[in-house]
C-alpha cells in the first residue's frame, strides 16, 4: 500500500457504523491506536473524550419521516453521518472480490466559537475556506486469491469545493477530491430505478460500480429511529438498502477485473455517543441466497457482555422487516493481526424465533437457524488512521453448505 | 626539517636519550624565558584570539543566517517536488480544487505565504507593554500538510503534552493561529491570548491556540502558522492562493499536470521546480557572505604578522641562549621543534580565547548580518547563533596555521645558523638585510601574479585570492620601502640643515635627531614587520573606505537619475497593493501637475528565474528614472518613443547574472506564455534581489490584462509660485491620505535610501574597527620589544644625560614616525584594494558597478589612524622607558 501517512487528523476511528457512536469523539483518539499495541487504549480514550459535545446540534430523540431523495443527502445539523456501501461481486473468470466504501461526515463544530465578546473575530463567511465540517473517505478492496486487503484513505475539508454532498439537477453527488458517489432515483415511484455510482481512485487501485437498488430503502429501528443506549437521544438516524445490483470494474495493483455482485448500503446520521460501558461493536450485513438479507449489531460492553440496546433484524426479498431477537453468537477462531489485535473472525449466529411462529413461505426466519460464517481472507484488517476489521465473509448452514455473502465489521479490539 | 641532513651525519645526537635531554633543557629554557616576559604572552595571546575571534565571529553569524534561511525554505518547501504560481496575485483557489476533484492530483497542498506583523495586546490595566514582531505567516490546510511538511506532527501542547486531533482540529475555525514559543515569549503570549495581526493594511484578532516548542521545530522561531481561510482573511486575498505545492514524483502525474495546465491556458513556466526556485533564493546571499568571509580573513592575516613579530623578538631575545645550546650539543631539530612548539601553544591558547570571544561577538554581528539581508534581500529573522563543529574547526585550523606559518621564518632562523654567529646580536640583523633584495623580488611576483589572476576567471573565490596576494605581495616590500623612505629621511634631514642652520634644524641633524629614523631601519627585522601588520590593517580600513565612499557617491547619483519626479505615492503598507483606480483618475483634476509616472510591479520568471518586471507608463513630462548605462535608443525624445515600443529595459546585476547585452532577447513569462523581447537598453539597479525588467504599460496590459498601478511618480509644474505649490501639496497630501497612500518627496526617498544603504555597510565598518583593534595591539607588542630589546642602549643614552622627559619624547617621535610611514605606505595598497573590491569584487558579487572615487578624507583618516594607532601602542613603552633606571639596565644581561 502506497498509502501516504497518516493525514489530519492522526486517529479518526471509521470503525464506528451502525451504531449511533460519535465519530468526532473517536477523532480524539489521538494516535492511541497506532501506539498501542493491545486494543484496550483506544476505547478508553474514545470514552474519557465524550462529553457534552453534543451542544449545539440537533439529535435524534424520537422518530421523524424520512423523506427521499432528501435524506439521501447530508444532514449538517448532526455531528456526523455516513455513507456506508459494503459488497461482494466476481469477476467473470471467478475471482470473488469484496470491497467497501465509506464517505463519513465529521463536524467539528456546531458553530464556530464566536461568543467571546472583546473579540472582533474574522467572519468565518470570508473566506470559502472556512469550514465547520470535514469528511473523511475509505475504500477497502479484498480479492481472495492475494492475501491481503488495500485501503485507502482520504480526508478533506467540506469546503473549497474539496468535498461534500450536493443536490445537482436531480443528482447527488458527494465526494472527497476525486472520489465520488452519485445517486439518482430516475422515477421516484419505483425504488428500482435508484442508482449509485461509485467511483474512487488511488494508486492503482479503483473502484467504479454502478449499483442498482433490488430492495427498497429500509427504515431501521423504530421508523429509521435507532436506539443505542438508555438515553434516549444517544440514537441516530438510520436506513438501509439492503440489497443492490453491482456491475463495473474494480482493479487491483493496476489489473482491472469486469465484475457483478449484490452490495449493501446504510445510511446513519447521529450527533451523540456511546454509553460509558459500550466498548466496540460486531456488525453483519448478510445477504443469503434465498433472497432474505439480515443485519445484526452486537453492542459490546466492558464486562464482555452484549448490551441489550443491540440489534437484529431481516428483510424478506419483498423488502419487508422483520426485527429479530438476538441471536446466539459463538466464536469458533480468533485471528491475530500483525498489528497484535486479535478479531473473532470465525463463528456463528443462532436465531431462535420466540413468536413461535410457524414458517411461511415468504422465508421469515425459522424457528431456529444457525448461520455459520467465516471470512474471504483473514487480513482484511483496515490499518488506517484508526484500525478496525471489515470485511468479506462466507455464509454457510449448520450443514456446511454455502447460503450466501455477507460483510463482518469488527470495532473495539 | 631543515636540519635532517646534519642530524643524519651525526649519529650520536640520534640516540633518544639525548634527544630527551635536549627537549627537556629547551622546555626548562623556554618556560623560564616566557615567564620572565608574560607581557609578550599577554599581547600574543590577544592578538591571535582577536584574529581568531574575527573569523569566527564572521563565520558563524554567516552560517546561522544561511541555516536560518534553509531551515525555513526547507521547512516551508517539506517535500514539495514542484510550485505552481501566477506570480505575485497568487493563484485562483479554484485551480486547486479542479487539481483535487477533477484531476485526482491528490498530493497536492494549498499555500498562502506572506510576511506579518504580530502585536500583543496591552493589558486593560497598562501593565503589560505592547510588543511587536515580524514573522513568516504560513496559511497551510492541515488535511493536505502531512504529505508535505512535518510541522503539524510533532506539535505540543504546553508543557509534553500530544497534541491532539481536537487541537490539531481547532486550527479548522478561522482566526486562530499556531506558533513557536520563542516567539510567544517575545510578545508575552500564552495558549488562548488573543493578540492583533496587521498585514495588508488591516488588523485582525487572532487567537493562540498552540506552541511549538522552537528546540523541536527551529522554523518556528519566525514562522507562525495558520488555517487556508484564516491567511486568506488576513491577508485580504479573497479566493487567492500564494501557490499550490505538488508532490509530482512520477512522470505521469508530472505530465498529466503540465497537459492539463496547457488545457487550462496556463502561462508555461508556472509550474516549478522546488529545488529551483529555492536555490536561486539562497544564491542571492551568497557573495554576501563571502565577502564577509574574506574581510573576516583578512583580520587573521594581521594576526599572523602579530605571531611572526613576537616570536621572531623571542628568538632574537634568546640568540645567545640558542647560541650556547648549540654549542653544548643541542640539535637544530629540537631547536625548531621547541619554537614551533612554543607557538603552537600560544596559538592554542590563543585560539581557544578567541573562540570564546568569537562567540560573544558572533551575537552582535548575527543581527548586522540579518539586518543587512532584510535590507538587501527578504525577510529572515534569525536569533539563534548556531554554532556547527566544522566552524569551530574550521577557525581553529586557520588560527593555527597561520600561526605556525608565522613562526616557520624565525624558527627556521634560529635553528639553522650555526652555534656562534647565534650568539652575535646583529647576525639576525644583517640575514634580514641580507634578504630584504629576495623578500622584495617575493613581493613584486606575489602582486603580479595576483593581477593575472583578476583577469583570470569570474569567480568570486579567485579574486579574493588574487587580492590576498597582491596585499601579502604588497607587505613583503614593506621592509625595502622603509630602508628607502629612511635613507631619503636621513639625506633630506642633512639637507635641511644644510640649508638651514635653525636650532630646530641642528636637533633634527644631530645624532638625537637621527636616532628615530635610523634606529627603525637598523632594528628592521622587527620594525618592518610592525608597520607591515600596522599598514594591512589601515590599507583594508582605507581600501573599504574608499570602496563604500564610491559605493556610495554612485548610489547618490543614482538616485538623483531615478527620482525625477517631484512626489512619489504608493500603498501605504506594501509596494505590491494596487492604488485604487478612481484615485488615479481624480488625480488628473489637481492643478500644477504636469506629468505623471504610473508603475505596476509583479514578480514573473524572467529566463526561468523569479524576477520583477516593471510596467512603465508616462504622462505630460513624466521620465522614465532610470540611469541607463548602454542603450540602443535615441537620446532625444528618448521616453515617449520608447514608450511605442516592445522592448524592455533590463537592469545591469540581471543582464550580467544572464550575460544579456542590449539587443539581445530576453524570455520573459507573461500570462499569454514565454515571450521573447529585445533588450533596448540596461540601466543601474543597486537593489540588491532578483533584478528588475521594466517594459512599456501598454505591452503590459496586451499580456497581463492588469490595469492596476502600484505607485505614482509625480511632476510638479516648476513654473508655478510657491503659494500654488504649497497648495497642491497640501492637495496631494489629503488625496494620499484618503486613500490610504504614503506620501514621499524625491527627497524623502533619497534619505531613506542612503539610510539603508548605511546601515547596510555597518557590518563593515565594524569589522574595519576590528581589524585596526588587531593592527593596534600588534604596533604595541612590537613596541613593548622593541624597548625591551633596546633598553641598554636607551640607558646608554640617560647615561648621556638624556632626561626621562626627552627620552620619551624619543620614543613618541620614532612611534610617530611608524604611524606616519605605515600611513603612507597604506595608502597605495588601500586605493589598489578598492579598486579591486569596486572593479572585480562587487561587480562579481552582485553585478553592480560603481565610479572609482578617491575622497581625500578617507586618506586623511587612514593616515591619522595609523599615526594615531601607533601614538598610542607607544604611550605605554614610552611612560615604561621614562622610569628606567639605568645603572640597572646597563648591568643587567
Amino acid at each position: 500500500m502506497s498509502f501516504q501517512q497518516p493525514i489530519y487528523p492522526t486517529s479518526v476511528s471509521s470503525a464506528m457504523r451502525s451504531v449511533g457512536c460519535c465519530i468526532f469523539c473517536l477523532l480524539l483518539i489521538v494516535g492511541c491506536q497506532r501506539d498501542t499495541t493491545e486494543n484496550s487504549a483506544p476505547v478508553v480514550s474514545l470514552h474519557s473524550e465524550l462529553g457534552g459535545d453534543a451542544t449545539g446540534f440537533e439529535r435524534a430523540c424520537e422518530p421523524v419521516a424520512f423523506n427521499f431523495p432528501e435524506d439521501h443527502n447530508a444532514h449538517p445539523s448532526f455531528r456526523n453521518e455516513w455513507w456506508y456501501f459494503t459488497g461482494n461481486v466476481e469477476s467473470k473468470s471467478g475471482t470473488r472480490f469484496g470491497f467497501h466504501v465509506t464517505f463519513f461526515r465529521i463536524a467539528v463544530n456546531a458553530q464556530p466559537a464566536r461568543d467571546d465578546a472583546d473579540r472582533q473575530p474574522i467572519s468565518a463567511q470570508n473566506s470559502t475556506w472556512s469550514a465547520s465540517q470535514f469528511y473523511m473517505g475509505h475504500f477497502a478492496i479484498t480479492e481472495d486469491e492475494t492475501s491481503a486487503v488495500v485501503a485507502h484513505e482520504r480526508f478533506a475539508r467540506a469546503a473549497a469545493g474539496l468535498a461534500g454532498a450536493q443536490t445537482e439537477q436531480g443528482q447527488l453527488r458527494v465526494w472527497l477530491d476525486n472520489w465520488t458517489i452519485v445517486n439518482q432515483q430516475t422515477d421516484p415511484a419505483d425504488f428500482r430505478t435508484t442508482t449509485w455510482q461509485l467511483s474512487l481512485a488511488e494508486d492503482d487501485d479503483y473502484l467504479d460500480l454502478s449499483l442498482r437498488a433490488l430492495k427498497p430503502v429500509v427504515e431501521q429501528g423504530i421508523r429509521g429511529y435507532s436506539q443505542k443506549s438508555r438515553d434516549p437521544c444517544n440514537s441516530s438516524y438510520y436506513y438501509s438498502i439492503p440489497r443492490l445490483q453491482v456491475d463495473g470494474t474494480i482493479s487491483r495493483d493496476g489489473k482491472a477485473h469486469k465484475v457483478s455482485g449484490s452490495a449493501w448500503l446504510d445510511r446513519e446520521w447521529s450527533s451523540s455517543a456511546l454509553a460509558d460501558d459500550q466498548i466496540g461493536w460486531d456488525w453483519f450485513a448478510l445477504q443469503l441466497d434465498d433472497g432474505r438479507d439480515l443485519m445484526v449489531y452486537h453492542l459490546r460492553r466492558q464486562d464482555g457482555s452484549i448490551d441489550p440496546y443491540s440489534y437484529a433484524v431481516t428483510i424478506d426479498p419483498d423488502g419487508t422487516k422483520t426485527v429479530l431477537p438476538l441471536p446466539e453468537y459463538d466464536i469458533t477462531r480468533w485471528w491475530t493481526s500483525p498489528s497484535g489485535a486479535r478479531y473473532p473472525v470465525d463463528g456463528s449466529l443462532t436465531f431462535n424465533n420466540e413468536s413461535n411462529e410457524t414458517d411461511n413461505e415468504n422465508g421469515t426466519v425459522k424457528q431456529s437457524e444457525t448461520i455459520r460464517f467465516a471470512p474471504l481472507i483473514d487480513n482484511q484488517e483496515m490499518n488506517l488512521t484508526v484500525r478496525y476489521w471489515e470485511g468479506a465473509i462466507k455464509l454457510t448452514d449448520a450443514n456446511g453448505a454455502a447460503i450466501g455473502r455477507g460483510y463482518l465489521e469488527l470495532t473495539g479490539y | 626539517m631543515p636540519d635532517n641532513r646534519s642530524l643524519q651525519s651525526n649519529p650520536n645526537l640520534l640516540t633518544s636519550s639525548s634527544l630527551v635531554a635536549d627537549y627537556k633543557v629547551l622546555a626548562t629554557c623556554s618556560q623560564r624565558y616566557w615567564q620572565k616576559h608574560l607581557r609578550q604572552v599577554a599581547l600574543m595571546l590577544i592578538s591571535v584570539a582577536m584574529g581568531v575571534a574575527i573569523v569566527f565571529s564572521v563565520d558563524i553569524a554567516n552560517h546561522s543566517a544561511k541555516r536560518a534561511f534553509s531551515l525555513s525554505l526547507d521547512a516551508v518547501t517539506g517535500r514539495t517536488t514542484h510550485q505552481l504560481s501566477a506570480g505575485s496575485d497568487g493563484i485562483d483557489e479554484s485551480i486547486y480544487t479542479q487539481l483535487r476533484t477533477s484531476l485526482g492530483i491528490r498530493q497536492s497542498a494549498p499555500i498562502i505565504d506572506s510576511d506579518i506583523t504580530i502585536r500583543s495586546r496591552s493589558a486593560d490595566n497598562g501593565s503589560t507593554p505592547v510588543r511587536t514582531e515580524h514573522v513568516q505567516l504560513l496559511g497551510v490546510d492541515l488535511f493536505a500538510e502531512p504529505m508535505f511538511r512535518n510541522q503539524l506532527d510533532t506539535l505540543q501542547a504546553g508543557a509534553g503534552e500530544t497534541f491532539s486531533a481536537r487541537q490539531r482540529l481547532s486550527l479548522l475555525e478561522t482566526g486562530t493561529m499556531i506558533m513557536g514559543d520563542t516567539t510567544a515569549n517575545r510578545l508575552g503570549l500564552a495558549l488562548g491570548d488573543t493578540f492583533d495581526v496587521i498585514s495588508a493594511g488591516q488588523q485582525h484578532q487572532v487567537r493562540l491556540i498552540n506552541l511549538v516548542d522552537v528546540s523541536d521545530q527551529a522554523v518556528f522561531d519566525s514562522l507562525v502558522m495558520v488555517d487556508i481561510s484564516t491567511a486568506q482573511l488576513l491577508l485580504n486575498m479573497p479566493g487567492r492562493l500564494s501557490r499550490i505545492d505538488l508532490i509530482l514524483d512520477d512522470q505521469q502525474s508530472h505530465k498529466k499536470v503540465v497537459n492539463w495546465l496547457k488545457q487550462q491556458q496556463f502561462p508555461p513556466g508556472s509550474l516549478v521546480e522546488a529545488a529551483r526556485r529555492n536555490n536561486a533564493l539562497q544564491q542571492m546571499t551568497a557573495a554576501f557572505h563571502t565577502n564577509l568571509l574574506a574581510m573576516s580573513l583578512l583580520a587573521i592575516l594581521v594576526g599572523a604578522f602579530l605571531i611572526y613579530n613576537t616570536i621572531t623578538l623571542s628568538v632574537l631575545e634568546r640568540r645567545s641562549l640558542f647560541g650556547q645550546l648549540r654549542m653544548s650539543g643541542v640539535s637544530r631539530r629540537a631547536l625548531f621543534n621547541t619554537i614551533l612548539f612554543e607557538a603552537a601553544i600560544f596559538a592554542a591558547l590563543g585560539v581557544a580565547f578567541g573562540l570564546l570571544l568569537g562567540y560573544l561577538l558572533g551575537g552582535a554581528l548575527l543581527h548586522l548580518v540579518t539586518r543587512t539581508i532584510n535590507d538587501l534581500f527578504f525577510t529572515l529573522d534569525v536569533r539563534r547563533l548556531d554554532v556547527s563543529w566544522l566552524s569551530v574547526l574550521k577557525t581553529v585550523a586557520v588560527g593555527l596555521l597561520a600561526a605556525l606559518l608565522a613562526t616557520l621564518a624565525p624558527a627556521r632562523e634560529a635553528a639553522s645558523s650555526p652555534p656562534v654567529t647565534l650568539t652575535q646580536r646583529s647576525s639576525l640583523e644583517r640575514g634580514t638585510r641580507g634578504l630584504i633584495p629576495l623578500i622584495s623580488l617575493t613581493g613584486l611576483i606575489g602582486i603580479a601574479a595576483g593581477y593575472l589572476l583578476l583577469g583570470a576567471g569570474q569567480s568570486l573565490w579567485l579574486a579574493f585570492v588574487a587580492l590576498s596576494l597582491i596585499v601579502f605581495g604588497y607587505s613583503l616590500l614593506i621592509p625595502l620601502c622603509l630602508l628607502l623612505i629612511t635613507s631619503l629621511g636621513a639625506k633630506l634631514s642633512a639637507g635641511v640643515t644644510g640649508k638651514h642652520n635653525n636650532l630646530f634644524a641642528q636637533r633634527l641633524s644631530g645624532p638625537i635627531g637621527q636616532y628615530p629614523l635610523r634606529s627603525l631601519s637598523a632594528s628592521l627585522s622587527r620594525t618592518a614587520v610592525a608597520i607591515a601588520a600596522l599598514v594591512v590593517a589601515v590599507s583594508a580600513t582605507a581600501g573599504v573606505g574608499i570602496m563604500i565612499g564610491s559605493f556610495r557617491a554612485s548610489v547618490a547619483d543614482w538616485l538623483d537619475e531615478s527620482l525625477q519626479a517631484d512626489i512619489y505615492l504608493r500603498d501605504k503598507h506594501t509596494i505590491s497593493n494596487p492604488v485604487s483606480a478612481q484615485a488615479i483618475d481624480n488625480l488628473g483634476t489637481v492643478n500644477g501637475i504636469i506629468g505623471i509616472r504610473k508603475t505596476r510591479i509583479r514578480e514573473t520568471d524572467i529566463e526561468g528565474s523569479p524576477s520583477n518586471l516593471l510596467a512603465l507608463e508616462l504622462t505630460g513630462v513624466a521620465q522614465g528614472g532610470f540611469a541607463l548605462i548602454k542603450t540602443s535608443l535615441p537620446a532625444a525624445n528618448l521616453w515617449p518613443q520608447w514608450q511605442q515600443q516592445t522592448t524592455v529595459l533590463v537592469s545591469e546585476p540581471l543582464a550580467r547574472q544572464h550575460a544579456k547585452e542590449v539587443g539581445d532577447p530576453i524570455d520573459i513569462l507573461t500570462a499569454t506564455g514565454t515571450e521573447s523581447f529585445t533588450i533596448a537598453a540596461i540601466f543601474t539597479d543597486y537593489n540588491a534581489g532578483t533584478g528588475l525588467v521594466v517594459m512599456p504599460m501598454p505591452q503590459y496590459r496586451a499580456r497581463w490584462q492588469d490595469s492596476a498601478i502600484n505607485s505614482l511618480g509625480i511632476h510638479l509644474d516648476p513654473a508655478i509660485t510657491a503659494e500654488s505649490r504649497r497648495q497642491t501639496l497640501t492637495t496631494l497630501r489629503q488625496f494620499a491620505n484618503q486613500n490610504g497612500l504614503i506620501f514621499r518627496s524625491n527627497s524623502d526617498i533619497r534619505d531613506l535610501s542612503l539610510g539603508i544603504f548605511d546601515r547596510t555597510f555597518a557590518i563593515t565598518h565594524v569589522l574595519r574597527l576590528l581589524t585596526v583593534g588587531v593592527a593596534f595591539v600588534g604596533i604595541l607588542s612590537a613596541l613593548l620589544a622593541l624597548m625591551l630589546e633596546r633598553r641598554r642602549e636607551f640607558a646608554v643614552l640617560r647615561s648621556l644625560g638624556l632626561t626621562p622627559h626627552e627620552l620619551r619624547r624619543l620614543m613618541f617621535l620614532q612611534t610617530g614616525l611608524m604611524g606616519v610611514v605605515a600611513g603612507l605606505l597604506a595608502l597605495p595598497l588601500g586605493v589598489m584594494m578598492s579598486s579591486i573590491l569596486i572593479n572585480v569584487i562587487n561587480l562579481r558579487s552582485f553585478g553592480w558597478t560603481m565610479q572609482f572615487q578617491l575622497p581625500p578624507g578617507v586618506l586623511i583618516e587612514s593616515l591619522l589612524l595609523a599615526a594615531v594607532a601607533a601614538l598610542l601602542a607607544g604611550c605605554y613603552p614610552a611612560w615604561k622607558l621614562s622610569r628606567l633606571s639605568p645603572a640597572e639596565a646597563l648591568r643587567s644581561p
